[in-house]
């Protein structure tokens, strides 16, 4: 075996511990190794390295600094019993085969990741790594992602309540479930109050309206039919293609849609004094954007506004525009001011390379300036923001009204700012609508750190940028 | 406790513990070779401790446990393989698993893997940080190539290729340390 051929087989070994070879690309390291004893051995080496790396973590690092910048995403499903004493595993080990005479481990699916979720009682764990078994989950915040052994994924999006059946099937009462199903698990299907999306190898969503149990479903790549169970008439649906179900009727077949509306934007449950206003970038005539400078990226999103102060002048850069209009309410009007900001995470960079972090909240002071398009700012254009940094600003242009900090690891809630300095801005602005920059102050301590992100105004569940204002009945306060 | 429990003997209960404690890390090396998948290793190595225990009676103390237990490893990782909904054609043969059994006895005989431990970690602390992180993600947080690949901001074909890269150069690393490349 020469290093090209040995090559060649370390290839197909790291293939087939990733379990991404084809059928074809099995068959023929099935060949190599059948007809080779050194083969065997190469390959068992280098399979016995894998083993070890896993078994053991990888241990033997430089500095106890990279450790602590990696906390586990979860510990082992089972811990290794020979780290445990003996006479904790002979309980335990009693404990097991008493309590189950015929252990059959029914679980079929595995909770992968959870990102900022927080869970009403269901009746599965929802620990990472946690095996589950036939139950239901109900998640109220963020994200979940559970596998099912059948090979398909589903990642729920709260609040969501799923029903997990076995390793082919499962029922989405409520809420939006993004499902990507592999060769294996074709014939996945979920189930829904209205109906029964069955996927054919694919990605695609499903949301189900809380109150009127609607179904609406969205193929992103491959194939999907959904039935409606009273008639049981099928339609397939294709790559960008939605279908919505409602009662007992299977509507049509609508194309392309990017970003589908999935639920209702959530309205913040707080006291409306009669002199309270809420101005939002989603109003008319209303605006919010993001810059980005420095390394090209390809991260990028419609729906958030993303913001990173990345290690050094051509790390990736981003601030965020924002404007909101203010003819509705009269120069001097404003007695109290509260800027909020839905942050929500991004799943881009690590949050381990950046410690707490500070952000603050410019005026634009020129207003002249404001009339920006959110279609064409770039960072080379963008007004009062200096393209040499990521917290650079041009300090002419803009005026500081205050900063927040987000503790780190932390990547979901309402973050913002109040108090004299915005109030005093609002008041004083002259075209009665005003811009506001944010930009992070913290850079990532290492490159490929987090980017921190929140709502814009076209984002589908979380509310825009908001502008709480209470007026004060005068024209002065 | 229950009247399942087979061995009721206290010092045959020790024993077997004794046993499994000393040998389980090595079991479980054996069965991810064979395996590939972590994941099913752990599955494999679950329902073997329990077979184990039960047809402990049967082991003659003194005689070699490691290789008793591996071959009731090797009948679960057939037992699995059938249970797993996983198509035959995504899988190597049960005749060729055998063979590679065959070899993992005369790598493990020949004392082949312990050397190579102890090099494989000195070869990882040779990896740059940024490589050790990406071992690190995969190896220590499980995380999946989709994963790594949107923590490091890079593309999932990047991960996977980098991913590669790492085995091969970590499998050329040892070789070499040990004289056999």
């Amino acid at each position: 075996m020469n290093d090209s051929d040995s090559d060649h087989l370390l290839e197909l070994a790291h293939g087939y511990i990733e379990a991404s070879l084809t059928a074809e690309q099995i068959a023929e390291l099935e060949a190599i190794l059948s007809g080779d004893p050194e083969a065997r051995r190469i390959y068992l080496d280098f399979l016995h390295d894998h083993a070890s790396l896993h078994w053991d973590h990888v241990r033997a690092l430089g500095d106890e600094e990279v450790i602590e910048d990696f906390p586990p995403l979860r510990a082992r499903r089972f811990p290794p019993l020979w780290q445990v004493f003996a006479a904790a595993a002979l309980i335990a080990l009693l404990a097991l085969v008493a309590t189950r005479p015929e252990p059959r481990d029914t679980s079929f699916a595995t909770m992968k990741k959870t990102e900022a979720a927080q869970w009403e009682s269901g009746t599965l764990p929802t620990a990472e790594g946690a095996r589950l078994g036939s139950g239901e989950i109900d998640l109220v915040r963020g994200l979940a992602t559970i596998t099912f052994d059948s090979g398909a994924e589903v990642v729920l999006e709260a609040p969501a309540r799923l029903i997990l059946v076995d390793a082919m099937n499962c029922v989405l009462e409520r809420g939006t479930a993004v499902a990507e199903v592999g060769e294996s698990a074709k014939g996945f299907t979920i189930r829904t109050p209205s109906a029964r999306v069955i996927d054919y190898g694919t990605r695609f969503a499903v949301n189900v309206d809380s109150k009127s149990g609607a179904t609406q479903t969205q193929v992103f790549d491959g194939l999907v039919e959904v039935e409606e169970p009273e008639s049981k008439k099928r339609i397939a649906l294709r790559e960008g293609q939605q279908a919505l179900v409602t009662g007992a009727s299977l509507g049509g077949i609508s194309e392309g849609v990017e970003e589908g509306t999935w639920s209702n934007p959530e309205s913040p449950v707080r006291p409306k004094g009669p002199g309270m206003r809420t101005l939002t970038t989603a109003d008319l005539g209303g605006a919010d954007a993001y810059v980005w400078g420095g390394k090209p990226t390809t991260h990028t999103s419609e729906t958030l506004l993303l913001l990173k102060n990345g290690l050094g002048n051509d790390a990736p850069h981003r601030k965020a525009f924002l404007r909101f209009p203010l003819d509705t309410i009269a120069p001097g009007q404003i007695a109290e001011a509260r800027l909020e900001l839905r942050f929500t995470p991004t799943g881009w960079g690590l949050a381990s390379h950046l410690g707490d972090s500070e952000f603050t909240v410019y005026g634009l002071i020129d207003d002249s300036l404001d009339g920006w398009d959110a279609a064409t700012l770039g960072w080379s254009n963008a007004p009062g923001h200096d393209p040499a940094g990521g917290n650079a600003m041009r300090k002419d242009q803009v005026r500081e009204l205050g900063r927040f900090t987000i503790p780190r690891g932390i990547q979901t809630g309402s973050f913002g700012i109040e108090g004299e300095a915005l109030e005093a801005f609002l008041n004083a602005d002259g075209n009665r609508r005003t811009t506001l920059l944010i930009v992070r102050e913290t850079s990532e301590t290492r490159g490929g750190g987090l980017v921190h992100a929140f709502a814009s105004s076209r984002h589908p569940t979380l509310a825009p940028p908001t502008l709480e204002l209470n007026l004060s009945e005068g024209s002065k306060k | 406790m229950s009247p399942d429990v087979p061995h009721p003997d206290p010092d045959r209960t020790e024993a077997f513990l004794r046993l499994l404690a000393e040998h389980e890390r090595r079991l479980a090396l054996y069965v991810t070779g064979l395996v590939a998948c972590p994941q099913d290793a752990q599955d494999v190595m679950q329902e073997g401790k329990i077979i184990m225990w039960r047809q402990f009676h049967q082991f003659e103390l003194g005689t070699n446990f490691p290789a008793w237990a591996r071959k009731i490893l090797f009948y679960q990782i057939l037992a699995h393989r059938r249970r797993s909904k996983r198509d035959r054609s995504e899988h190597l043969s049960d005749r060729l698993l055998e063979l590679l059994s065959e070899e993992s006895e005369t790598a493990i005989r020949e004392q082949r893997w312990e050397r190579r431990e102890k090099v494989l970690q000195e070869c990882v602390t040779k990896l740059s940080p940024e490589h050790r992180e990406i071992l690190e993600l995969r190896y220590r947080d499980e995380a999946s190539i989709e994963g790594i690949s949107r923590r490091t901001e890079r593309t999932e074909s990047a991960v996977y290729r980098l991913l590669s890269r790492l085995r091969k150069n970590l499998y050329l690393c040892v070789a070499k340390e040990l004289g056999t490349a």
